[in-house]
């Protein structure tokens, strides 16, 4: 909030310099890694992994079976199946933790047994997401798309530039495909001259078609950042001006250089 | 005291557990120690027997910042010189299998934003060529063999698959001075500040999906059960507000209280401090808005799993406010199928090619991204000329404009270099 002065209040300042310093901190990543800005990536990881730690904790605590269990815990004893899965995984996950840098099997009974409760409720988690997954991506991209791009077919009436662009696409994924999948020394080594010609130029096409696919997706991550990039100098620029800090060091600079 | 990563040879803190460049797990016995004094910087993750194979120009000090020397592209590759040389004359020999012969750890393109995992592409002598990272890959090129792997390295380092371009070696590679980058991209930061590019700005191009995605939220009425997933937090936030504040303030003007999920902690921070920023805004403009259901955003840990359940509720209308095309994917493929609401999408520029198939199969009634997505949208929301922006859009459309013109400078520069360092290598 600004007052009539038009500068703002000191958490506001103390925010804005804050994260101004922590900004330039990680730019001076681009000269070197050293402490600084390892300090600036720090202070941020670990605040957000901190915030999301302790959000993530309250979340738990609201859910539908824990609040049936904190309310009667032996209404059902389905509900404490998924808090000893998670107590197990958090077991063997601290022991990971602990023993970290000493890489290698573990030594002490407790450690095997440890790791190997662990794999119970990490294999469960990993099987039901990758079962979730691949049905959901059947069910949600594969079909769909495919359906939709057997709708379309060559005929007189399509205007010319979907016709290209319908070939273009077909050329280019194909080729891709075929780029990725055809290793010209092991599958092409013992066919004829003609078809190792033929399949090496449709790797050539795959290969600058995945660049420029890469290239383009890059192109316009870079162009949105260098404009965020602006748009936060100039939010710097205009709430660091507000600050009181800001007009002191320009009421100095003008008392040293007289300009 | 430090440590080389024997992934991309980077140097690390000698009590670093990860390479801080490509995050190889480095408490593995194929770290490499402190080196000798004799050895360069950029040798170190070699047999010594191939050491004798590189030539001495490149090696290089462990503290110099590799990537502004002039020929840093090249350095990268020092390995692959080696690899060249012996896949060159093992070629020439009729050997097509080149698993056998020993080269070595190199790096393989790390990603756009660092993010992939690394893969180990070649061996080290006495390694077999089947040994996995000691990291496991999530990328889909996990499935690949090394030498798979190797081959498709050498084709993204630009050589050609036919034999008589085999026998290449690092020294006809282009040279950019990677300095250029940085003073062309600094330049297109700099510029706004001086004024340029700032007068005429053009027009936001209207890409299609925006005005569907506006009439979608143009009928909804009071009563309309609206769901949101806030699929962004603090991070991506610097352009998803841009985009995403038309759209909610025109949600907030239907007077609709939509039911908002999010998958990430911070989302729900960032879902209120977005709609009470609007709501600010509009207060300050002399207008009102419907008070959004801001008790009524939840966070959902758990996940994508977690997606199949939000379906159970019925829905007019689900948005996903989403900077990753993964986000909105997730929708598509977890609730959409089960509760048929239709969807709009909004979501940064970058995610936007992922995205277009899906609108152009009906999955997405609207898509509204980027810049160009907000100013238009905004546009259609006020009634007024898509010229006339306010001066926040103008500069990021200028910023934008200018990002534009340095990528297609830096390729000039490139191919410059390309043309003009191959032939004088050749000579």
């Amino acid at each position: 909030m600004a007052n009539l002065a038009g500068q703002i209040d000191w958490v506001t300042a103390f925010s804005a310099w804050t994260g101004f310093v922590v900004a330039l901190l990680i730019f001076s990543a681009i000269f070197g890694d050293h402490w600084l800005a390892r300090l600036g990536q720090s202070v941020l990881v670990g605040s957000a992994l901190g915030y999301a730690a302790v959000i993530t904790w309250h979340a738990l605590g609201r859910l539908p079976f824990v609040l049936q269990l904190r309310a009667d815990p032996m209404s059902n004893g389905w509900n404490w199946i998924p808090i000893v899965l998670a107590a197990l995984l958090v077991l063997s996950a601290l022991e990971r933790i602990f023993m970290q840098g000493e890489a290698g099997p573990p030594r002490a009974g407790w450690q095997h047994v440890a790791r190997w409760l662990g794999l119970l409720p990490a294999a469960l988690l990993v099987g039901a997401g990758v079962a979730i997954v691949l049905f959901g991506m059947v069910q949600g991209t594969l079909l769909p798309q495919f359906l939709r791009a057997a709708q379309i077919g060559l005929h007189a009436n399509l205007p010319i530039e979907v016709l290209l662009t319908g070939i273009l696409a077909l050329v280019i994924t194909a080729s891709a495909l075929v780029f990725y999948a055809v290793d010209p020394d092991r599958h092409l080594a013992d066919q004829p001259g003609w078809v190792q010609r033929f399949m090496r130029g449709w790797i050539w096409v795959g290969q600058r078609s995945v660049w420029l696919a890469a290239g383009a997706i890059f192109a316009r991550l870079v162009v949105s950042r260098t404009s965020l990039l602006i748009a936060q100098f100039a939010y710097f620029r205009l709430i660091l001006a507000s600050t009181g800090l800001w007009q002191s060091i320009e009421a100095w600079w003008h008392s040293m250089t007289g300009m | 005291m430090s440590i080389t990563c024997p992934h991309c040879g980077a140097t690390n803190p000698d009590d670093a557990n990860f390479c801080s460049r490509c995050g190889t797990d480095l408490r593995t016995e194929s770290a490499q120690r402190p080196p000798s004094s004799s050895e360069s910087g950029a040798d170190r993750s070699i047999a010594p027997e191939q050491a004798e194979q590189i030539p001495p120009e490149q090696g290089r000090g462990a503290g110099e910042q590799p990537w502004l020397r002039p020929d840093f592209l090249g350095d990268d590759d020092i390995p692959f010189e080696a690899e060249d040389l012996a896949l060159g004359e093992a070629v020439d020999d009729g050997v097509s299998d080149a698993t056998d012969i020993p080269v070595v750890a190199g790096r393989l393109v790390s990603g756009v934003q660092g993010l992939l995992e690394p893969i180990r592409v070649a061996t080290m002598p006495g390694e077999t060529a089947g040994e996995p990272s000691v990291v496991l890959p999530a990328a889909p090129d996990a499935a690949l063999s090394i030498e798979r792997l190797r081959r498709v390295r050498a084709l993204m380092g630009e050589e050609p698959l036919l034999a008589s371009a085999r026998g290449q070696t690092l020294r006809s590679r282009a040279a950019l001075w990677v300095p250029w980058i940085f003073l062309v991209m600094a330049l297109a930061v700099a510029a706004p500040f001086l004024g340029i590019g700032m007068r005429n700005t053009g027009t936001a191009r209207a890409w299609p999906g925006v005005g569907s995605a506006f009439a979608a939220i143009n009928h909804l009425s009071a009563a309309s059960a609206v769901q949101i997933l806030w699929a962004y937090d603090p991070a991506t936030a610097g352009e998803m507000d841009v985009v995403a504040a038309p759209v909610m303030r025109h949600l907030l003007d239907k007077g609709v209280r939509p039911t908002i999920y999010s998958l990430l902690p911070a989302g729900p921070a960032t879902a209120r401090r977005l709609i009470s920023a609007v709501q600010d805004q509009e207060l300050q403009r002399g207008g009102g808005l419907g008070q959004a259901a801001l008790e009524d955003v939840q966070f959902l840990p758990g996940g994508v799993m977690v997606l199949p359940a939000i379906a159970q509720e019925p829905a007019t209308l689900a948005l996903v406010f989403g900077a990753q095309p993964e986000d909105v994917q997730a929708w598509l493929e977890q609730v959409a199928p089960r509760n048929g609401a239709p969807v709009v999408a909004i979501t940064a520029a970058g995610a936007d090619p992922t995205l277009r198939p899906y609108l152009d199969s009906g999955q997405l009634v609207g898509l509204v991204s980027g810049f160009d997505g907000a100013a238009t949208y905004t546009a259609l929301l006020d009634q007024r000329d898509p010229t006339a922006q306010d001066e926040g859009m103008k500069l990021q459309l200028a910023g934008q404009n200018l990002a534009i013109l340095a990528i297609i400078g830096l390729i000039v520069i490139g191919n410059f270099a390309a043309l003009f360092g191959g032939r004088r290598n050749d000579g």
